[in-house]
């Protein structure tokens, strides 16, 4: 019994991994409609900046964290300002063509900047260690991890939902034209949502290296976690993330309890069932 | 002069749906677009909107000229707009939709949700539903209540009577009657003569891109021939 309960706070903390990551590409997905497969890489640029930060020039841990957000911030609003913009308009292929382009460039950026060895920043003390649970040892980093992502998804339920930002990027993501019509400058309007979903791919990248390694072609792996979380819970659908990261973190977690060698495996399972029942994933807008 | 539309051009592809339009708007007056589905009523409202830039062609409003502008910037200008189809944002609510303009123009006047709630005493019963769940007439309202947010000098209002039952028919004259005597000049695009010469001073008619008349909507009325050409089912 206690396997079981130790395994879903497993689950959780993988979880809140998932949503971590996913929410940002939703986001960007339900106002702007482009998928950004570079989500990934700005995930990693959070993840080296934080090394950088906290883990080279020794800086205070949440400091290090907030620079890494606001540097991949900036270098999400140049990718949205001067780059994705000339392209919303035309065929689609041509995202795909362009966010691909991003992923090579800020790869080949990191190896340069970093080299092409893994990064492991230490964890900071006070989060260093494990706590007790069900009789076994559960780092404490997992439990910060799990209550920074219940804490995000808290304050982006607030600021979509109760705030005048959020009414007016909902009202954009609806109908961007009836916005512009209104008065919305919408154009800023997409530049500030990238920016925004850009700091969401650091923050996780952030928050997880010190669990998980930084090295050159993260970003690859990661996209295609976070676009499985996105489409399994509706494209642009911000409660739908959170739902499918829940749901596939919590049953990864004990699909590996029980079959350990198809670890790796699991998304790609729950993806396809979710799929062939519901197309359009959980949460349709 | 509250707007001016010289030669305006606009196409869809390959296509002329306005084929050189000129009309004015003075400051005070409502004026009726009249012609029949596909006429290119709603285009030219659009053009001068900002939301289907022209080809050719220049829109002057109050002496400026905002041809090419985006739509936005011409809304912070002090031009509202309804579209036919109402678009309202189906996620906000009823107050939202309409507290929503007050904050991105940043027109503050005389035109509050509680003044818009006394023009369409229908809407304040439903302050807290979404715009999904609105009728059709009670978009309708909405869709110019929301226009008026914006404290317009202009307001731009396409097919404002379609599909309204004859009480809210009678409902829009009166607003309309009292969105002017707060000095707001109106451009209308409407199908229905009736309901146009309740309201506008003015008219064109447009058929295929190009003004085939313009004048009173009083001699208009009057005028068998060309309500038959023109108008006529």
């Amino acid at each position: 019994m206690d396997t079981i309960a130790f395994q879903g706070l497993i689950g959780l903390s993988l979880a809140m991994y998932l949503w971590l990551i996913s929410a940002g590409l939703t986001i960007i997905f339900g106002v702007l409609r482009i998928v950004n497969f570079a989500h990934g890489s700005l995930f990693m640029m959070g993840a080296y900046l934080a090394f950088t930060f906290y883990g080279q020039l020794g800086l205070p841990f949440w400091l290090a964290i907030l620079l890494s957000l606001l540097g991949v911030g900036l270098l999400g609003l140049v990718m949205e300002r001067f780059f994705l913009r000339r392209i919303y308009s035309i065929d689609e292929a041509y995202q795909l063509l362009l966010t691909f382009g991003f992923i090579l460039i800020l790869d080949d950026a990191v190896k340069i900047i970093w080299g092409g060895v893994f990064k492991i920043p230490p964890i900071p003390a006070f989060l260093d260690g494990a706590w007790r649970a069900f009789g076994r040892p559960f780092p404490v980093y997992n439990a910060f991890v799990i209550a920074v992502g219940l804490l995000v998804a808290v304050l982006l339920w607030a600021l979509f939902e109760k705030s005048w930002w959020g009414r007016i990027v909902r009202a954009t993501a609806s109908d961007r034209e009836m916005a512009n019509a209104i008065g919305v400058n919408v154009p800023r309007v997409f530049s500030g949502v990238f920016m925004f979903g850009s700091m969401l791919a650091a923050l996780g990248g952030a928050m997880g290296t010190p669990v998980r390694v930084a090295s050159p072609g993260i970003g690859a792996a990661m996209i295609i976690q976070a676009f499985i979380i996105t489409v399994i819970g509706g494209l642009g659908n911000l409660k739908g993330a959170f739902v499918s990261s829940l749901m596939v973190g919590i049953l990864s977690a004990y699909g590996t309890l029980f079959f350990p060698v198809f670890e790796l495996f699991f998304i790609f399972v729950i993806m396809v069932v979710v799929l062939l029942v519901r197309p359009q994933g959980l949460f349709a807008r | 002069m509250m707007l001016e539309v010289r030669d305006l051009v606009t196409a869809y592809g390959q296509s002329l749906v306005i084929q050189g339009i000129s009309l004015d708007v003075t400051t005070g007056e409502v004026v009726c677009l009249l012609g029949r589905n596909g006429a290119g009523k709603t285009t030219t409202l659009r053009s001068i909107m900002g939301l289907t830039p022209p080809r050719a062609g220049r829109v002057i409003f109050k002496g400026k000229e905002i041809t090419g502008r985006q739509p936005f910037e011409i809304a912070r200008l002090g031009v509202g707009y309804a579209p036919d189809d109402r678009r309202i944002f189906p996620d906000l609510t009823v107050e939202e939709n309409l507290e929503i303009v007050r904050r991105v123009t940043g027109r503050e006047g005389r035109w509050t949700v509680e003044r818009v709630y006394q023009l369409f005493p229908l809407l304040p019963g439903l302050r807290g539903n979404r715009g999904i769940g609105l009728s059709g007439g009670e978009q309708k309202m909405l869709a110019i209540g929301r226009a008026l947010m914006g404290n317009p000098t202009l307001l731009i209002l396409d097919e404002p009577s379609e599909g309204l039952s004859p009480l809210m028919v009678h409902t829009l004259v009166e607003a309309i009657r009292q969105i002017r005597q707060e000095g707001v000049t109106l451009l209308l695009a409407d199908q229905n003569l009736k309901f146009a010469r309740r309201v506008a001073d003015r008219g064109y008619i447009i058929e295929k891109g190009t003004i085939r008349y313009s004048g009173r909507l009083d001699d208009l009325w009057a005028d068998q021939e060309i309500v038959r050409k023109y108008l006529a089912v």
